[in-house]
């Protein structure tokens, strides 16, 4: 609840001069005491104007005219809900009108006053409690949503532990630790162990609405190879492709370049299309993944084919919203809550993608999804979007051999990639010193080299180096290569234009690259 | 992770074939044992049943259903590898090795498992070996363990 000794701020829209000044008259002049602030008033006289009061400051409420020069009656109202809907509004009309009200009151506005009925105590009064009835109205609807969200997310987490115990003691009967089994039980554990996975998943759904509609999903976004996504769901979903007699098919691109992604979750986005199109597809029919780079580069899309029975074009846009299993799909197969295309969509919007489908009935459905592919200046975005002016610095990792003429020996491709994840695994520890964000390129020759750009100030780019040191010093499975590695800080000098992401971001790449060559 | 446990050891089949491979292993394993000692600590009775159930044919399992118990009986049981639940009643896993590295003698590998995959990179940070997520395959986590020992 707001203090009630602030003013309320009043929105007055009327184009009379002379009511408007009445109005304000009456709102502004009563006697205030200790522990009420009256009201505050910004006049205006037409919808556009009050479309940029709107948009400059903030209002507690509206006080409306139904009659402007440039928008009247229910149109008005519903621009003026349109723009402001969690703002309550108070009609003022010419005109007693009983069903014009109820219309006004279904319309949005929470109150509707007559002029030929104007007083100024009553309107004072009727504008503060419209305010004080929708803050209160307000306040126990996000006490609710919330209540509901603990609820689900404690129940989701409850679950778990049950369905982790079954499913543990499931798999030790089929691995026949508590005896040999017979072919006939060995088939009907498999259904409760393919009914506990089925469960699961629901109930990691169920979390993940949760987290998406209380803005506590998260995404942790990495350089990611979009052919190791794929390649990861089209083995895991097979044997569930086969037990439906679908054809699951996917494409190898080896070129295809690595995106900027939380690897997790793109899995998930992608397991849950495949999982569709596997679920709807009749017995015979063929799913198929496929990728290419769109956009002019810019991005990865990866598609899922189906040839199941497609989606009525009105139905498409729904698709995506909570619980919006399309119910002739459900013939046949209750499963799943109907969450997964709403977390996919909230997911790729998180990692900076987008999402979409095209459908032909009777034929068949493309589902895709497009990932931005990693950039460095789509990498420092995000550091430097916050905070444009403060000081940043450039790690950097040089990976030799131990003995420099010596050829870079054999797994040493291997040993790269489990530095990457250490730099990475050092780097994101210390969150509280550094917003770092990391980059490889391949330089000719061999060996790798990793940057690391944090926000840090010459000082803290040492004590990063230092730390980064120590921790791959410590990192045997290098040395185990015959691998070395070099750290040097560069603290990078202030740009002169920082006024705006996006220049920053073109700055500090171009001084990464003239560092590194 | 477990790709690159598969790259680390030599990847078992089964489990008789492991017992075989540890005994003519010539790997510069930590110390090479025959059945090492796993030190589990686990809350829910039940998963910590099933996991003792999947590894005592290999290894020689003691389970703790607190951090406190764990820490205390560490010294005692001198495990080859522990295996740590996030979820613990007195204090998360990652708290638990800090505390267990810091304080006692030594260094054991340690494998933590969570019903949580987001927690992994929290956890390879604060120095598990490897990361395993619940429910778990039998092989799966015979490998992570493996490997943590593996790891010189």
């Amino acid at each position: 609840m707001s203090d009630s000794s602030e003013p309320l701020r009043i929105l007055l829209v009327e184009d009379d001069e002379d009511w408007a000044d009445l109005l304000a008259e009456a709102l502004l002049g009563e006697t205030l005491s200790v522990g009420y602030g009256g009201f505050r008033v910004t006049q205006v006289d037409s919808w556009r104007a009050a479309e940029s009061a709107l948009e400059k400051e903030r209002f507690d409420g509206v006080l409306l005219d139904l009659s402007l020069p440039d928008a009247q009656g229910r149109e008005l109202l519903e621009l003026v809900h349109a723009r402001v809907p969690n703002l309550p509004i108070l009609i003022l009309s010419g005109q007693d009108d009983d069903a014009a009200a109820v219309e006004a009151v279904k319309r949005g506005a929470q109150e509707f006053l007559v002029k030929s009925e104007f007083h100024p105590s009553v309107l004072r009064r009727t504008l503060r409690y419209t305010i004080e009835r929708h803050r209160f109205l307000e306040e126990t609807l996000r006490r609710q949503i919330e209540l509901r969200d603990e609820f689900l997310s404690h129940v989701s987490h409850e679950l778990r532990t049950p369905l982790t115990a079954i499913h543990q003691f499931v798999s030790i009967l089929l691995d026949g630790l508590a005896g040999e089994l017979l072919q006939e039980q060995r088939d009907y554990l498999a259904i409760v162990l393919r009914n506990s996975l089925q469960l699961r998943a629901m109930v990691e759904d169920l979390l993940d609405v949760t987290r998406a509609e209380s803005g506590k999903l998260r995404v942790e976004l990495w350089p990611v190879a979009p052919q190791s996504v794929i390649d990861d769901v089209a083995s895991s979903l097979s044997s569930a492709a086969g037990q439906r007699r679908v054809s699951l098919e996917h494409t190898r691109h080896e070129a295809l370049p690595d995106v900027f992604a939380d690897e997790l979750r793109a899995r998930q986005v992608l397991a849950n299309l495949v999982t569709n199109a596997l679920k709807f597809t009749p017995a015979g029919g063929k799913v198929r993944i496929d990728s290419r780079v769109v956009a002019a580069g810019s991005a990865v899309e990866i598609e899922v084919r189906d040839t199941g029975p497609g989606i009525a074009a009105d139905r498409r846009e729904k698709i995506f919203r909570r619980l919006a299993q399309e119910p002739q799909y459900c013939e046949g197969s209750r499963k799943g809550l109907g969450l997964g295309l709403f977390i996919s969509r909230e997911l790729v919007g998180l990692m900076n993608g987008e999402i979409g489908v095209e459908s032909t009935l009777g034929k068949g459905s493309r589902f895709w999804f497009r990932l931005p592919v990693y950039s460095l200046t789509r990498l420092l975005m995000p550091i430097l979007g916050s905070d444009l002016a403060s000081p940043t610095a450039l790690l950097t990792v040089h990976v030799l051999a131990d003995d420099t003429s010596a050829e870079v020996p054999q797994g040493s491709d291997e040993a790269l990639t489990l530095l990457r994840q250490r730099v990475r695994d050092l780097v994101t520890s210390d969150r509280d010193l550094v917003l770092p964000r990391m980059r490889q390129t391949d330089p000719p020759g061999g060996g790798g080299l990793i940057h690391v750009v944090a926000r840090v100030d010459a000082a803290g780019a040492e004590a990063m180096r230092a730390r980064v040191e120590r921790g791959i010093a410590r990192f045997a499975p290098l040395q185990g290569y015959g691998l070395n590695a070099r750290v040097t800080a560069h603290p990078l000098a202030q740009p002169r234009d920082a006024s705006s992401a996006e220049a920053l971001a073109e700055y500090v790449s171009a001084q990464v690259r003239e560092l590194v060559g | 992770m477990s790709t690159i446990a598969l790259d680390l050891i030599a990847c078992p089949t089964d489990l008789d074939t492991l017992t075989e491979q540890r005994r003519n292993s010539t790997v510069a394993a930590r110390r090479p044992v025959l059945r090492p000692r796993v030190l589990v600590v686990e809350d829910d009775e039940d998963v910590a049943t099933a996991l003792a159930v999947m590894l005592r044919s290999v290894y020689d399992v003691s389970v703790r259903e607190t951090a406190r118990d764990f820490l205390c009986s560490y010294e005692v049981e001198r495990p080859d590898v522990l295996l740590v639940d996030y979820e613990l009643p007195d204090m998360n896993g990652i708290r638990t090795l800090q505390t267990l590295r810091r304080y006692h003698g030594g260094y054991t590998p340690a494998v933590m498992v969570s019903a949580y995959a987001t927690r992994q990179q929290a956890s390879l940070s604060a120095g598990f070996e490897y990361f395993v997520t619940k429910p778990f395959q039998r092989l799966e986590l015979v490998w992570a363990l493996e490997a943590a020992m593996a790891k010189p």
